[in-house]
């Protein structure tokens, strides 16, 4: 589903990813961990070329993201959720969920906000429809910012470290609706230190350091028996 | 036709760098006059001096309300009714004072709004007067928010002086409307006033492009 | 030193100040529609990040801000004719003011655009917008918002500014002063009167963007 082939990626001179090779089989969930400033955000906005590549290639469902510009369709098949929310503030939360599917998609207005419903239900904030994201919480905006990004039918979502902004509390809200998602068998690619949410429902762990990929593993594996000492370092450092 | 022009307005470049350098010497001039005088009215305002607060707002406001044009005519027309009689580059260089001032005097102010009202309470416990805390704690800091709308200010002070020109000064701008009377290609005689002014004014707006990012990159790592 | 101030001239030239307030008011609003079209359109080109439209818009913002409104008014005056364009002093004055003022709502709308968090527009681009759909639904509803008091700000800039037109004889305020100065010889009645009549538009400008600025932050609050 999602291909990364041999990638290098330059800022300016300085070399943040470098020769990356990495398969996201459909249907399975990716979680990336890594100190900071060790490649995992620019990796996942590789994805939908909010940044390009230098060199190598990325496969989305066997079209090369980097390549001629079928852009917009390929964005749209692609939700992703910043650590951020970006949620538009002048619009109510269900005018975010509407606009790229009835200005992308041109879906009929009625039915946009039909589907927005359902997944403010599936997010579980059918009740705050008609707010503004300054009226909610941290927790309750992601999921709007989830909701919003489900709202084009993805067939991959990409989260690039959801709860890192969020109060201790409210992790856990956002941290469900993510794991729902992954049981009903969406393909993801999740940049977080959440690991238990990665023992939960991760197929692989990537473990990333200074722009390279340095350890790939099974859940299982990675937190018993990681094969490397960078990874054995950190796990100690984050694990309480 | 063209090159005629052309050529007749090489012969005239003289006249223009005249006019250019009359430009700059009321500018230059009124520029350190209202610097000072805006200096001086934007602490008081800070001071917060009961019937100073009122007299230096309205004096604002009149100023700030009024076109700078209306305001020169006044000056040149109504000071001799009242036998204070001054030469046309008097009264210019008095009217962009008395506006130049009204402008600068609200940067200064909100420049030294900026600064806590915790350092001065700190300066005059520690036993600084008001001039010592001025002097030493608050004009220090100040000029960082000062410089580039003051820079700014400048900039728009040059372009109006081309509006003294009413007054029969022989500034750039009048020797561009004396020209195009005899050379009536509007184009290239007000272009090539257009120079002078790009050259003048240009660098300056760079000046306070290139200031203002300095010193908001220096205030935000604070 | 007002005790020769002539007010029965003032009561008999009322009727002609009333049209030159009118003049100055409705330049004023033709020019603001003329320049927010315009700052539009080379706010777009600008932020484009393409360069056959960026590099003109920037040519042309920076010509306008360095040099002053009187020399281009004078250049429109005098250098459309040259190029067969004849233009009534009106026409000629509001495209000058619009020009002129277009330069600098040019520069407001983008920092407008530019106070939209980059953040929002990843989010937009990642769920398909293209770049007029960003623009339209993320950045401008947002950008017009913030941007209204430095727009009034701006209003005001073009009330004083139309006074220039005077010099190429269209009535508005200080053309009514200038001929009741140069018919009876009475510059203090005419030019006090004028300056009053801007004030009094100053403060209106002034009063609706202070109340516009409160409510601003009531909403945001």
């Amino acid at each position: 589903m999602i291909k990364f082939d041999n990638v290098n990626k330059w800022f300016g001179s300085h070399h943040v990813l470098k020769d990356i090779d990495l398969e996201v089989p459909e249907g399975k969930v990716a979680v990336i961990c890594g100190p900071s400033g060790s490649g995992k955000s620019t990796l996942i906005r590789c994805i939908n070329r909010l940044e390009k590549i230098q060199s190598g290639e990325i496969f989305v469902d066997g079209t090369a993201v980097h390549g001629k510009n079928k852009l917009t369709e390929l964005r749209a098949e692609i939700g992703f959720v910043f650590q951020q929310f970006n949620l538009y503030p002048h619009m109510s939360v269900i005018d975010n969920i509407t606009l790229a599917p009835t200005k992308v998609k041109k879906m009929d207005m009625n039915q946009a906000k039909e589907l927005a419903r359902e997944l403010l239900v599936k997010v579980g904030i059918e009740e705050k429809a008609h707010a503004y994201p300054v009226q909610l919480s941290g927790g309750q905006q992601q999921r709007v910012a989830i909701a919003r990004g489900l709202a084009m039918n993805p067939k991959i979502m990409l989260f690039d470290e959801p709860t890192s902004a969020l109060d201790p509390e409210m992790i856990n809200e956002v941290l469900e609706v993510m794991v729902k998602l992954a049981k009903d068998g969406m393909t993801m690619v999740v940049v977080t230190h959440e690991m238990g949410f990665a023992k939960e429902v991760g197929d692989s762990i990537v473990f990333m350091d200074d722009g390279a990929i340095v350890e790939r593993n099974s859940p299982a594996t990675f937190f018993t028996n990681p094969e490397h000492d960078r990874t054995r370092q950190f796990l100690n450092k984050i694990l309480p | 036709m063209q090159e005629f022009y052309i050529n007749s307005l090489i012969d005239s470049l003289p006249f223009f760098f005249k006019g250019w350098f009359i430009t700059l010497e009321l500018s230059g001039i009124s520029l350190i006059t209202s610097t000072i005088g805006g200096l001086i009215l934007g602490v008081l305002k800070y001071l917060r001096i009961p019937i100073i607060k009122y007299i230096v707002a309205g004096y604002v406001d009149l100023i700030r309300g009024t076109p700078f044009l209306v305001q020169i005519f006044i000056i040149f027309f109504i000071l001799p009714e009242w036998n204070i009689n001054l030469e046309a580059f008097a009264s210019a260089v008095l009217a962009l004072t008395i506006y130049g001032i009204a402008y600068i005097c609200e940067i200064v102010y909100s420049a030294l709004e900026t600064i806590s009202k915790g350092q001065v309470e700190a300066a005059t416990s520690s036993g600084l007067n008001l001039f010592q805390t001025l002097r030493y704690v608050i004009l220090p800091q100040a000029y960082r928010p000062i410089l580039p709308p003051l820079v700014g200010q400048y900039v728009l002070m040059v372009k109006d002086t081309a509006i003294v020109s009413v007054i029969g000064l022989t500034d750039i701008t009048r020797v561009g409307w004396l020209t195009v009377q005899r050379i009536p290609d509007g184009i290239l005689v007000f272009g090539l006033v257009g120079i002078f002014y790009f050259v003048t004014c240009y660098p300056m707006i760079l000046l306070a492009n290139h200031l203002e990012r300095k010193f908001t990159i220096q205030s935000s790592s604070l | 030193m007002l005790e020769n101030f002539n007010f029965r001239i003032i009561i008999e030239y009322f009727p002609l100040f009333m049209q030159g307030l009118w003049g100055t008011v409705s330049l004023s609003f033709f020019s603001l529609i003329g320049a927010l079209l315009i700052g539009l359109i080379v706010c777009v080109a600008r932020v484009s990040r393409v360069k056959i439209f960026s590099i003109p818009a920037i040519i042309f913002t920076e010509a306008v801000r360095s040099t002053p409104l009187l020399m281009q008014l004078f250049f429109l005056y005098f250098g459309l004719p040259s190029l067969g364009v004849r233009l009534g002093e009106v026409e000629t004055g509001i495209i000058a003011l619009s020009v002129n003022s277009g330069a600098y709502i040019a520069e407001i709308i983008r920092a407008g655009v530019m106070s939209v968090s980059q953040g929002q527009i990843e989010a937009a681009t990642s769920s398909g917008l293209n770049f007029i759909q960003r623009l339209r639904y993320i950045v401008m509803p947002q950008a017009i918002g913030v941007t209204i008091p430095a727009l009034l700000g701006q209003m005001i800039v073009l009330v004083k500014d139309s006074a220039l037109l005077a010099l190429i004889s269209v009535l508005e305020i200080t053309r009514a002063a200038q001929l009741l100065a140069s018919e009876r010889f009475m510059p203090a009645e005419g030019f006090f009167t004028a300056a009053l009549m801007y004030l009094f538009l100053y403060y209106i400008l002034k009063w609706i963007s202070s109340y516009w600025q409160k409510r601003l932050i009531y909403t945001q609050a």
